[in-house]
């Protein structure tokens, strides 16, 4: 396929004529377009063809059928590490993870159209941004709405994509911020965490869940009131 | 009878480390793991021939390797080995005490021998028989042993019960009710996955309960429920500390046998390199032939009957403190005090040499005590109704009970790969509903490797450091069968006979049990299955700020319907309260910023596309754009980066430019915004102006090269132009 994708790409044709000439996907065109030209050898043209024709032969086309949909558009190559491990996957995801009552591991990772994005709104290079971490406590708060009992933020190096956050306080609710300070002094966030609670470390005199137990023990509650971390992850989360 | 209970649970775990290959050290964990622990268990079991009150763990991983024939073949020659390793050094001049210690394992090696090939090579079948006759209880865990707390989604979680579920009820003809979570790990809403999954009871470590929120009345003397309906049974410390603790407890008397002193290490390398690994490698035989002795490198010869007569005492001793423990609680009622102890199972035996006959004396001693041993199955079904329900946050029964182990500096590494294959999962069954057996084979493949990586052994051994370089191999070589069978799958490169190759390497989980859609969600499985997939195809986009609202917002939405009238594929991306309505043919999807707001109007734009943006990408998972267009200043970034990010044509349709906005503007802000306004019309590849004078405006203010075309609600055909300068080059 890899051959035939060059041939019309040097004819001029857009990855989306030349998915629908091939029948296939915009996102396979792609991928197989960037990876040749990543390899940057023009002269392996000649060798795959040969390769590709052997291979067709023994293999059974990717025929696209109803059941299968797009792997979605401007799918990306992976830059990897010596072990073969992908060094980012091109997600925008932040999550936080619990260590202990007083620490929360925190990873993240900021997608190239995210830096793009960025990057056009500002016009600035996303090097030169002020990186940092907001550490939000919201517990028995609705952040959607605005509501925090405290947070703190704290400056990032570069070239982090990982923070041990501690101290922290036990038997509470947190939300961490990746974000950037603005030259005016605003906190922009750029990906937030779900929430996570952080372990009690010590037994409960006055404790804040009788009455959330109580209530969803006696179906009294359409959802329990406490935070719980292994929700279900919808991939197509948000087309209706 | 005393009051009171006593309950023994241990749990038998290994990571899966099956190799096709002969000689990988690893395999030897197993071998150890059967001589030292699951047959020596079975013996005693054997000897009392009673209920024993005692529930087993068996983990998946386990189960699964010890119905390996090949596995079962190797220990054969592994014990064989032994006994000629042995046979060689009663040849040689030891010392008497030296020689006794040989005769005690070769008896013991030729008896190892005999229980493994009565069972036909598989202990499942021994483990399988005590059950039926009522003398113990099994349990299993989750598939692979993975840490649920550090999990992504609640899929993974599921998968890992699920299948570790169905993998155990293949071998064993039933389906517990009770499951131990691996590391005793407990997090808020883990239980209503396996109360859904039919779970009713797991163990946890004592301060889980002890700082349970309301404070349970009974402590850890009495189990309690988890909000969605699952016992959690509490490690009893004190006592479970007299056996495991190598300070406090048992195990460090020195008649018993030492751990680290190994015959390998005693002999010079020519006496047993044909023992040793074939690339020279030296490794424990299993002859351990010294005792404690003390705190001492200098070690004395094992002598079994010493030690034997110990256990005896140590049984004694622990019977009588575990029944002044429950005579100490005598006064709790509803339920009894129980005392739970849960171990590896592996501390008895391979650890703790003498452990197994400990535990049948102690059984013994019990029965002269008057302790009843339950088994917390037995405890649920009396006392079910006077358990309480508490609130039980996130911990396990590692060091300093949370999750310390399984993240830090040393491993924290792995855990975003996981993740990331736990959504590839998601968005795999998501997108591709076939279901023929090729397909279904591949998906299986797939979550089988996310399985293997998962498991909690990989970033615990890199939290201890030993056999790290293992490890790390072992994960990173599971991400990686993953893509590569992802890839194959995508390309439609599979075969059957690749597939099989890769089960071959790796023959963990029979494909019956792993069930792919799993990872599907209700959500997902309308998306890609019945919502009408021409709404997927060839969309155009458009961005901006008050749809429906005002006269542009009114023009606005008349363009959009229009447009989706002569048969376009249109969505709105709006600002808004997160909504999505499908109106007059018309996808319209608001968003806004939430949480903390900001000060500065530049940065609260920012913070608005930041959301438009997370939008348009949760929609290009599942469709394909041809164009966007941009209706608003306000919405110049996302429309710019997302079109070029897409690599398809960027459309603005401009009515005012922000020097006639804001006449006399100056400062920051004004040249910030007309700075965006300009970049994003400079790289449109169509402009629509709100009237004509604008396009004078356009090209003084910012330099536009285009020629646009004005703009009416009604007009026809409005991306012809686009299609034509394509064609055009």
């Amino acid at each position: 396929m890899l051959e035939k994708i060059i041939k019309l790409k040097e004819q001029g044709l857009t990855v989306k004529q030349i998915a629908e000439k091939l029948e296939t996907t915009e996102g396979k065109v792609k991928y197989a377009w960037s990876k040749y030209r990543k390899s940057g050898l023009q002269t392996e043209t000649q060798k795959t063809s040969s390769r590709d024709k052997k291979s067709e032969t023994i293999e059974k086309p990717f025929v696209r059928t109803e059941e299968t949909m797009s792997t979605g558009q401007g799918q990306p190559m992976l830059g990897r590490d010596a072990f073969g491990m992908a060094t980012h996957y091109e997600d925008d995801v932040i999550r936080a993870i619990v260590q202990s009552p007083t620490c929360l591991y925190v990873y993240w990772e900021i997608s190239a159209l995210t830096r793009k994005t960025l990057e056009a709104h500002y016009h600035a290079s996303f090097e030169s941004f002020r990186k940092e971490l907001r550490i939000i406590d919201a517990t028995l708060r609705d952040y959607g709405k605005g509501e925090v009992n405290r947070t703190y933020q704290f400056e990032l190096p570069e070239m982090t994509n990982t923070w041990f956050v501690r101290p922290l306080t036990p038997d509470t609710t947190y939300i961490i911020e990746w974000g950037i300070q603005t030259i005016d002094g605003d906190f922009l966030p750029v990906l937030r965490s779900k929430p996570v609670d952080t372990p009690r470390d010590a037994a409960v005199t006055e404790g804040r869940f009788e009455g959330p137990v109580k209530r969803w023990q006696y179906g009294e509650a359409e959802e329990p009131e406490w935070v719980e971390v292994l929700e279900p992850y919808s991939y197509f989360d948000r087309i209706r | 009878m005393r009051k009171g209970y006593f309950s023994l649970v241990l749990h038998a775990h290994l990571p899966y480390v099956r190799h096709q290959e002969a000689h990988r050290l690893e395999e030897r964990w197993m071998y150890e793991a059967i001589s030292e622990t699951y047959i020596p268990l079975l013996w005693e079991i054997d000897r009392l021939q009673r209920p024993l009150g005692w529930t087993i763990s068996i983990s998946p991983p386990v189960v699964e390797m010890l119905a390996d024939e090949l596995i079962g073949e190797r220990y054969v020659e592994h014990l064989d080995d032994t006994l000629l390793l042995i046979e060689r050094e009663l040849a040689t001049e030891l010392a008497a005490e030296e020689r006794d210690a040989l005769l005690f394992y070769q008896q013991r090696y030729q008896d190892l021998r005999v229980t493994f090939e009565y069972w036909g090579r598989n202990l499942n079948r021994a483990f399988r028989h005590y059950k039926e006759q009522g003398y113990l209880d099994l349990i299993t865990c989750t598939a692979t042993h993975g840490f649920s707390p550090h999990m992504f989604s609640e899929q993974a979680a599921r998968a890992e019960i699920q299948t570790g579920l169905n993998c155990f009820e293949r071998h064993y003809g039933f389906r517990p009710t009770g499951l131990w979570m691996p590391e005793c790990a407990f997090t808020p809403g883990l239980d209503r996955i396996m109360y859904e999954e039919g779970i009713r009871y797991t163990f946890v470590d004592e301060h889980a309960v002890l700082f349970a929120d309301p404070s349970p009345k009974h402590g850890i003397g009495a189990p309690v429920y988890s909000p969605h309906g699952v016992a959690l049974f509490p490690r009893d410390q004190i006592i479970s500390g007299r056996i495991w603790s190598s300070v406090i407890g048992y195990p460090g008397h020195p008649d018993y046998r030492e751990f680290y002193r190994d015959l390998a290490y005693d002999r010079e390398w020519d006496q047993i390199a044909e023992f040793m690994h074939p690339e020279g490698l030296r490794f424990d035989t299993g002859l351990k032939l010294h005792r404690v002795t003390g705190k001492t490198d200098e070690k004395e010869f094992y002598v079994r009957d010493w030690a034997w007569k110990r256990t005896d005492e140590h049984a004694a001793d622990f019977a009588q403190a575990l029944a002044a423990h429950l005579d100490e609680h005598r006064g709790q009622d509803f339920p009894p005090f129980l005392v739970t102890a849960p171990f590896d199972a592996e501390l008895f035996g391979h650890w703790w040499f003498e452990g197994p006959d400990f535990l049948g004396k102690a059984m013994e001693r019990f029965e002269e005590q008057g302790i009843e041993s339950i088994s917390p199955a037995m405890f649920l079904e009396r006392h079910f109704q006077d358990i309480e329900t508490v609130h039980v946050s996130m911990s396990t029964w590692g060091r300093k009970g949370y999750g310390e182990v399984w993240i830090n500096e040393r491993n924290d590494w792995m855990i975003r790969h996981l993740h990331q294959l736990e959504k590839r999962l998601a968005g795999q069954m998501a997108r591709d509903r076939r279901r023929d057996p090729l397909v279904l084979k591949a998906k299986r493949q797939l979550v089988r490797e996310y399985l293997l990586a998962v498991s909690s052994d990989w970033p615990f051994i890199l939290d201890g450091q030993t056999t790290a370089q293992y490890a790390a191999e072992r994960f990173r070589e599971h991400i990686r069968r993953f893509e590569e069978t992802e890839r194959m799958l995508t390309e439609g490169k599979l075969t059957d006979g690749w597939l099989t190759e890769r089960f071959n390497d790796y023959p963990f989980l029979a494909d019956e049990d792993i069930e792919p859609d799993v990872f599907l969600t209700s959500h997902d499985y309308y998306v890609g299955a019945e919502r009408p997939a021409e709404w997927n195809e060839a969309a155009v986009l458009l961005i901006g700020l008050g749809y429906g609202n005002g006269e542009r917002g009114q023009a606005f939405r008349h363009f959009a319907e229009r447009l989706a009238a002569a048969g376009e594929n249109v969505y709105v991306l709006s600002e808004g309260e997160s909504s999505y309505r499908h109106e007059n043919g018309v996808h319209v999807y608001k968003t806004k910023p939430t949480g903390l707001p900001l000060v500065q109007t530049y940065n609260q734009l920012a913070a608005l596309n930041l959301a438009f943006l997370r939008e348009a990408q949760a929609l290009a998972k599942g469709v394909t754009f041809r164009l966007v267009h941009n209706f608003s200043m306000e919405s110049s970034s996302i429309a710019q980066a997302f079109a070029e990010h897409l690599d398809v044509p960027l459309v603005s349709t401009v009515h005012d430019v922000e020097s006639e906005r804001t006449p006399q503007g100056s400062g920051g802000l004004f040249v910030a915004i007309k700075r965006l306004e300009g970049e994003a019309i400079r790289r449109s590849d169509l402009v629509f102006v709100g009237r004509k004078e604008l396009e004078e405006q356009l090209v003084s203010d910012y330099h536009m090269k285009l020629k646009p075309d004005v703009f009416t609600a009604d007009i026809e055909n409005p991306y012809a132009r686009l299609t034509n300068l394509k064609k055009n080059g």
